[in-house]
C-alpha cells in the first residue's frame, strides 16, 4: 500500500495494520524511547518550567496581537526587500507559488523542509505546472524517493531503518548497497550538490517570522535549508499565518525549547536568520526573497479563543514523541499531514471533523503530550472539547460537527447521565448488574481480546459498608 | 477583497484586547551569565562535542596555526575576504605560494563548488552556553564562503563571547535591524536522519575550525 | 502552571467517594480504604446518594450530561470535611474538571469548595495522616502503576510508591517507562480497542521483566486493563488496588 493512500478516516484499518508491522513498531519505539531521554537530559541546566512559561507567554502574546503583528511582519519584510504574499486556501498557496515560479521560468525547484508545504501539497502542484521539486532535507529525500509522506514532522523518515533506506536509495539512484548511514548520508550529499547549483527557485519553511525585524528564522542541522536559500537566485519561504513573532528576543527562548524538545538538543548546527535578498555590494544570496503567508483554515480557528490555542504550536514534535499512541502506530496512520497529539486537534480544523472524527478519541487522554510541550498547549483539554463538538453536543462552529454522533450512544449517556442524578435508581441499576454477573458473556470484544471480562461482585462497596456497620 | 484583507478581517472578527500593548513577560530565565573564564571554557567544550575543532591561538600567532590546518588538511585552495583585517592578516602571512588565496567575490557558480577545499571567515560574537558562532556575512566575507566549501575556518575573538544567545542579541541591538543574512553556526553539518544515527558532514561543510584568539589581559 | 497544594493537619472525619468502579467491581478496595482512614482514627462518612463522578461521559464528549452529574455529587458534601477518593482518575475530574465546568455557573464556588478538598488516597495517608505502616507479609517484589490522571493531573506520582516503601518486606521494582499509560482510558478501550490491547501487552511485559510478583496501582480502571490482561494469559502476577494491598500487609 503507497503511503499517499492513508486517510484520517480509515485510522482504525491502518492503526491495525501498523501494530502488526513488528519492524515497524521496534523503528519508532527505538527511536521515540532515545528522543524522550535526550530530550530530558537537555533541559537540565534550565529552570524548565520557567521556560515553558516564557514560551507559552511569548506565543500568547503574539497570538493576542496576531493581525496588528502580521500588518507589522508585511511591513518589516517589504522594508527588507522581502515581498509579502497571502494565501487563504492551500489552492491559494500552490497558486501564488506556481506563479512566482512561472515568473522566473523556472524548470526546477529545490526544496528545504517545510511541513506547510506538505500541507498544502506543493510538490504535487508545482508538477502539474511542469516543474520538479526535488526535497533537500535527507529524511524529506529519503521519503520523496519512496513516493511517501513524512512519518514525523522533525524526522520524515522515522519508519524506515538503514536497510530499507539502502534498498531504496539503490534502486532509485544506483547508490552501492550498504548498513553504514554515513555512506548512504555521503552519497546523497554527492546526489543533491548539483541541484542545488542548478535549481531555479530555493523553497523552504520558516520557524519564526519577527515582526519587529522582518526576519524569517530558519533551524537546522544539514545546511540543505542555507544551501536552499543562499544558492537558487529566488527563494521562497511558505508558513502559517501563526509562525510570527512580535520582537526579535522572543526568538531565543523559543529556539532554546523548540531544539531541547525536538531532539534534546541544546542547539542546532545552524540558525539562519534570513532579513532581505542580497543588498549593496553583497556577491551572492538570493536576488528575490518572498513570503507566503498561508491560512488554510488558521484564521477561523483563531475566532474561537479555546482552539485558537492550537496556534500556539512551534511544531517540535515533542508531543508525538511522548505519545503512547503515536509511539505503537507511527505517523502514516493518523492519514494526515500532522500527526500524533497536535495533529489531532490542528487537522479536524483544516480538514472538519467528517473525515477526522475519529482522532480525537484516539488518545487515553493519559496527558503525556501536554505535559511535555513547550509552549503549554492544554492538548487533552483541547481533545475533549473536539470530542463533544463531534458528537454534536458542543458549542463551536467547526466543520462536521456531530458527525461522529450515534443516537444510541447519546441515548446511553442520556440515560446514564439521568441515573447518576437518581441514586434511588441508580442503586436498582446496580443490583440488576450484581444480578446478571454471572450472565456477562465471557466475550466482549474488543475488551476481552486479550483480557478477561470485569466480574461485578455480589455485593457492592455501598453494601458492604452498611453490613459492617450494623456488625 | 484580496485574500490578505479577507485574513486579516477574519482574525480581527475575535475581540482583541488592548492592541499594540504587549503584557511584559517575565525574561528572567533567559538571564544565565557565566564568568570570562567559564564562558571560554564552556564555548570550547561545547563545541567540541559538536565535533568542530577549536584551536586556542594569540593575536600574534594565529596565522601559523591557520597555516598548521590548512597544511595539515592539504588544503591548497583557500576562499577569504580581502578586506577584513583578520582576512588581510591571512594574506599577508601566507604568501608562500603553497596555496592558492581565492577572493569568494570573484568565484562563482561551478568553481566555488567544486575547487576551495576551505573557507575562512571572520565572526561577530561567539555563545558560549551552546558552542555558536555568529556570522554576518557580507560583500567581502559573502554566505557562501561559510557555506559551500567543505571545510569551514573561522576565527573568534575570546571577547566577544557572549553567555548566551539572549545575552549576544540584546548587547548588539539586534532587534534594531538585521543585515540580509545572520548565522549561528555551532558545529560541521550533521544529520540523524537514517534511523537515528549521527552523521557529520551533510549538505553544509563536513568539517569546522575554530580559530579561538585568546587575550592574556 | 501547577500550584503547590497546601495540606490540612489530620481532620477528625472525611467523606468517602468509592467511586463507580468500585463500589460495583471492586467494593473490597474501598472497604480496605475505608479502614486505612479508620485506623488513623477519622471517622469516614459515606454520602448514600454518590453514584460516579461524570468522568465517563465529560471524556466521551458528552458535557451537558457529566454537568448533570457532577452536580448532584455537588450535593453531597455540605461540610467542610476533606473528601477521600481512592481514585486517581475521579480525583482528577472532581479537583480539575469540576471548576472548569461551572465556571460562570451558580454552582461554581460549590464546585471549588468541592475540588479544594478532594484527596487522592494515597496522597492523602501520606501528606494529610503522614502514616507509618508496619509490614507483616512476606517478602515480595511489587511493581506500582500510578494512573496518568493521579500523575498529571493530580501531580501524584510519587505518594504511591512512598506508602510501597514503608513496607519494610516489599521491594518496589523499577520498570521500564513507567510513566507511560496502559492503554485503558475509558471509551478508548473500547473505542481503539487494537491500540489499547497493545498498550496493555506492552505495560504487563515491562511489569514481568522487572520480575515483580505483584502489582498495585491506585485506580480501578488501570487495575481492570492490567490484571484483565495478566489473567488472560494466566501470568504469574496478580493485581491489585493499593488500598487492599496496604490494608491487608499492615493489619
Amino acid at each position: 500500500m503507497s503511503v499517499k493512500t492513508f486517510t484520517p478516516a480509515a485510522f482504525h484499518h491502518q492503526s491495525a495494520q501498523a501494530l502488526s508491522n513488528p519492524q515497524l513498531r521496534h523503528n519508532f519505539r527505538g527511536a521515540m524511547d532515545g528522543l524522550m531521554a535526550k530530550r530530558l537530559g537537555s533541559f537540565d541546566s534550565w529552570d524548565i518550567e520557567a521556560l515553558r512559561d516564557l514560551g507559552q507567554g511569548i506565543r500568547q502574546k503574539a497570538l493576542r496581537h496576531l493581525p496588528d503583528l502580521l500588518e507589522q511582519l508585511e511591513a518589516s519584510c517589504q522594508r527588507n526587500g522581502i515581498t509579502v504574499h497571502w494565501a487563504e486556501s492551500a489552492d491559494d498557496a500552490g497558486r501564488v507559488i506556481t506563479e512566482l515560479c512561472k515568473a522566473r521560468g523556472a524548470q526546477s525547484v529545490i526544496k528545504g523542509k517545510s511541513m506547510v508545504s506538505e500541507e498544502v501539497e506543493l510538490n504535487a502542484r508545482l508538477a502539474e505546472a511542469g516543474i520538479e521539486a526535488l526535497e533537500s532535507d535527507l529524511g524529506e529525500y529519503i521519503v520523496q524517493m519512496a513516493d511517501e509522506t513524512p512519518s514525523h514532522i522533525i524526522m520524515p523518515a522515522i519508519h524506515k531503518n538503514t536497510a530499507d533506506i539502502s534498498t531504496l536509495m539503490h534502486q532509485r539512484t544506483g547508490t552501492r548497497e550498504t548498513n553504514d548511514a554515513e555512506e548512504l548520508t555521503h552519497a546523497a550529499r554527492a546526489q543533491l550538490r548539483d541541484r542545488f547549483q542548478t535549481a531555479d527557485v530555493g523553497i523552504s519553511g520558516v520557524n519564526f517570522a519577527v515582526a519587529e525585524t522582518g526576519t524569517l528564522c530558519l533551524v537546522e542541522n544539514e545546511g540543505n535549508g542555507r544551501l536552499t536559500t543562499t544558492v537558487p537566485p529566488v527563494h521562497i519561504a511558505i508558513t502559517g499565518i501563526e509562525k510570527v513573532v512580535a520582537e526579535f528576543k522572543d526568538v531565543p527562548p523559543l529556539y532554546a525549547l523548540l531544539t531541547r524538545s525536538a531532539i534534546g538538543q541544546n542547539v542546532t548546527t545552524y540558525f539562519n536568520m534570513i532579513s532581505g535578498p542580497w543588498r549593496g555590494q553583497e556577491v551572492d544570496g538570493p536576488e528575490e526573497v518572498h513570503l507566503v503567508l498561508v491560512d488554510n483554515g488558521r484564521s477561523r480557528m483563531y475566532q474561537d479563543e479555546e482552539y485558537a490555542e492550537t496556534l500556539q504550536c512551534i511544531r517540535c514534535g515533542a508531543c508525538m514523541n511522548h505519545c503512547p499512541v503515536y509511539t505503537r502506530v507511527g505517523g502514516h496512520t493518523y492519514g494526515t499531514t500532522y500527526p500524533g497529539p497536535i495533529g489531532k486537534i490542528l487537522m479536524p480544523h483544516l480538514l472538519g471533523l467528517n473525515t477526522t472524527k475519529n482522532l480525537p478519541t484516539a488518545s487515553s487522554l493519559c496527558g503525556a503530550c501536554g505535559e511535555v510541550c513547550p509552549v503549554r498547549i492544554p492538548i487533552p483539554k483541547l481533545l475533549v472539547r473536539l470530542r463533544n463538538e463531534a458528537v454534536g453536543e458542543g458549542k463551536g462552529n467547526i466543520e462536521g460537527a456531530g458527525s461522529a454522533r450515534r443516537p444510541m450512544e447519546a441515548m446511553g449517556w442520556k440515560l446514564f447521565s439521568w441515573l447518576a442524578r437518581h441514586p434511588r435508581c441508580w442503586r436498582i441499576g446496580v443490583r440488576v448488574v450484581q444480578a446478571c454477573r454471572s450472565a456477562v458473556p465471557k466475550r466482549v470484544a474488543p475488551w476481552t481480546d486479550n483480557r478477561v471480562r470485569p466480574t461485578p461482585a455480589a455485593t457492592s462497596l455501598k453494601q458492604q459498608l452498611a453490613q459492617r456497620r450494623r456488625s | 477583497m484580496s485574500a490578505r484583507d479577507r485574513i486579516l478581517s477574519r482574525l480581527r472578527e475575535r475581540a482583541a484586547p488592548a492592541p499594540t500593548q504587549f503584557t511584559e513577560l517575565d525574561y528572567s530565565v533567559m538571564h544565565r551569565p557565566l564568568d570570562a573564564a567559564v564562558r571560554k571554557t564552556r564555548f570550547i567544550e561545547s563545541l567540541r562535542a559538536a565535533r568542530a575543532e577549536v584551536i586556542e591561538t594569540t593575536e600574534a600567532t594565529w596565522t601559523d596555526a591557520l597555516a598548521k590546518v590548512l597544511d595539515s588538511r592539504e588544503i591548497t585552495a583557500l576562499g577569504l575576504g580581502e578586506i577584513h583585517p583578520w582576512a588581510q592578516a591571512a594574506r599577508r602571512d601566507l604568501q608562500d605560494g603553497r596555496r592558492r588565496l581565492v577572493s569568494f567575490a570573484s568565484v562563482k557558480g561551478r568553481e566555488a563548488f567544486e575547487r576551495l577545499e576551505a573557507g575562512l571567515t571572520s565572526s561577530c560574537g561567539a555563545i558560549a552556553e551552546t558552542g555558536s558562532v555568529c556570522l554576518w556575512p557580507d560583500a567581502d566575507e559573502p554566505r557562501s564562503l561559510s557555506l559551500i566549501p567543505p571545510v569551514h575556518i573561522v576565527v573568534v575573538d575570546e571577547r566577544h563571547i557572549y553567555s548566551s544567545f539572549f545575552e549576544l542579541q540584546s548587547a548588539q541591538s539586534w532587534h534594531k535591524g538585521l543585515p540580509s543574512n545572520a548565522l549561528l553556526i555551532s558545529g560541521p553539518s550533521k544529520t540523524a536522519d537514517i534511523e537515528q544515527t549521527l552523521v557529520f558532514g551533510a549538505h553544509g561543510p563536513k568539517a569546522l575550525v575554530v580559530l579561538l584568539i585568546t587575550r592574556s589581559d | 502552571m501547577s500550584t503547590v497544594k497546601l495540606y490540612p493537619p489530620k481532620p477528625e472525619k472525611v467523606y468517602f467517594f468509592g467511586t463507580c468502579l468500585i463500589d460495583v467491581f471492586y467494593p473490597g478496595a474501598g472497604l480496605d480504604a475505608v479502614s486505612l482512614l479508620e485506623r488513623e482514627n477519622i471517622e469516614v462518612l459515606f454520602p448514600d446518594g454518590q453514584t460516579c463522578c461524570g468522568q465517563p461521559a465529560f471524556t466521551s464528549g458528552y458535557r451537558a450530561q457529566a454537568i448533570d452529574v457532577a452536580r448532584h455529587q455537588l450535593r453531597l458534601f455540605d461540610e467542610p470535611w476533606p473528601i477521600i477518593v481512592p481514585s486517581g482518575s475521579c480525583g482528577g475530574m472532581m479537583r480539575r474538571h469540576y471548576p472548569e465546568l461551572f465556571d460562570g455557573q451558580p454552582e461554581e464556588q460549590a464546585a471549588k469548595s468541592v475540588a479544594e478538598r478532594i484527596f487522592e488516597l494515597t496522597e492523602f495517608l501520606v501528606h494529610v495522616c503522614h502514616v507509618r505502616l508496619k509490614d507483616h507479609g512476606p517478602d515480595e517484589r511489587v511493581a506500582m502503576h500510578t494512573s496518568c490522571s493521579a500523575r498529571r493531573e493530580m501531580g501524584l506520582a510519587d505518594t504511591g510508591p512512598a506508602l510501597l516503601r514503608q513496607l519494610s518486606n516489599v521491594t518496589l521494582v523499577e520498570q521500564a517507562r513507567a510513566s507511560e499509560c496502559c492503554g485503558f482510558g475509558g471509551t478508548f478501550s473500547v473505542k481503539h480497542g487494537k491500540v489499547s490491547q497493545a498498550m496493555v501487552e506492552d505495560k504487563c511485559a515491562a511489569i514481568e521483566a522487572a520480575q515483580a510478583e505483584h502489582l498495585v496501582t491506585s485506580d480501578c480502571g488501570c487495575l481492570m486493563n492490567i490484571d484483565g490482561h495478566f489473567k488472560y494469559r494466566k501470568a504469574k502476577v496478580h493485581g491489585e488496588h493499593i488500598a487492599s494491598y496496604l490494608w491487608r500487609r499492615s493489619s
